[in-house]
């Protein structure tokens, strides 16, 4: 009996758990999308006013941003002053891959900002500030999207933790 | 039979109902017919047993 109980506590507290979790996981991804934004913004900036390379650029953007957009800007210059030949296309792609494991993103969120990269240092300043709002405006609408069912979704998802944690101690009990 | 399984058929019951209920209410409708045909199919696991022993005391009884 000992064991149903605690099996049932832990069952439970599991599954409450992962509702919590996925509730949170939406406000993880916009604040993720928000600092990606800001480092966006300021890749606008150093390249309107300061005139840095694009790996000088990139190492101020992540001393700038927090802990999951940082690496991926860091990377980023790093390969870029290594210079390893390929096109800074390539070299955006390499840097994104730990964004995977290290973000909250979506695919369609990575999938845009992986585009984004095919215009860096390509053509002039303008082109490269129009690329960069097209991403931010692309931010802005999922946000604003994120949050207009944010709310619906993480009491869905909490109380899908919790009825879906008894149904399964039913099963099994 | 265990009288237990007809209280966790109520529990799966209620618990089956109230998911979908809050899928339908998140706009997942999909999922919750997913749902409630596990739960339809879950409770049916468990008393096709015994709806075969019913039939064999029913052929029994009128000597079919």
């Amino acid at each position: 009996m000992f064991l149903r109980v605690a099996g049932t506590l832990l069952v439970m507290a599991g599954s409450v758990g992962l509702g919590m979790y996925y509730s949170a996981k939406e406000g993880f991804r916009v604040q993720d999308l928000l600092e990606f934004k800001k480092a966006l913004l300021i890749l606008s900036s150093e390249i309107e006013y300061m005139r840095s390379t694009l790996s000088e650029a990139c190492a101020n953007i992540a001393k700038r941003t927090s802990l999951g957009i940082s690496p991926i800007f860091l990377q980023f210059s790093r390969l870029l002053a290594e210079g390893e030949g390929e096109t800074a296309y390539q070299l955006w792609l390499t840097a994104m891959e730990p964004c995977k494991e290290t973000t909250c993103l979506a695919a369609e969120d990575r999938a845009v900002l992986e585009d984004f990269g095919k215009t860096l240092g390509y053509l002039d300043k303008q082109m490269q500030k129009n690329a960069i709002d097209y991403a931010v405006s692309y931010i802005d609408e999922k946000a604003a999207a994120i949050a207009a069912i944010s709310d619906k979704n993480k009491r869905m998802y909490r109380s899908l933790g919790v009825i879906g944690g008894l149904l399964l101690t039913v099963v099994l009990w | 039979m265990d009288i237990s399984l007809l209280f966790q058929i109520a529990a799966v019951g209620i618990l089956v109902t109230v998911l979908n209920q809050v899928l339908k209410n998140g706009g997942r409708d999909e999922q919750a017919t997913m749902v409630t045909i596990a739960g339809i199919v879950l409770v049916l696991f468990w008393i096709v047993g015994h709806i075969a022993e019913l039939f064999a005391h029913l052929r029994v009884m009128f000597e079919l």
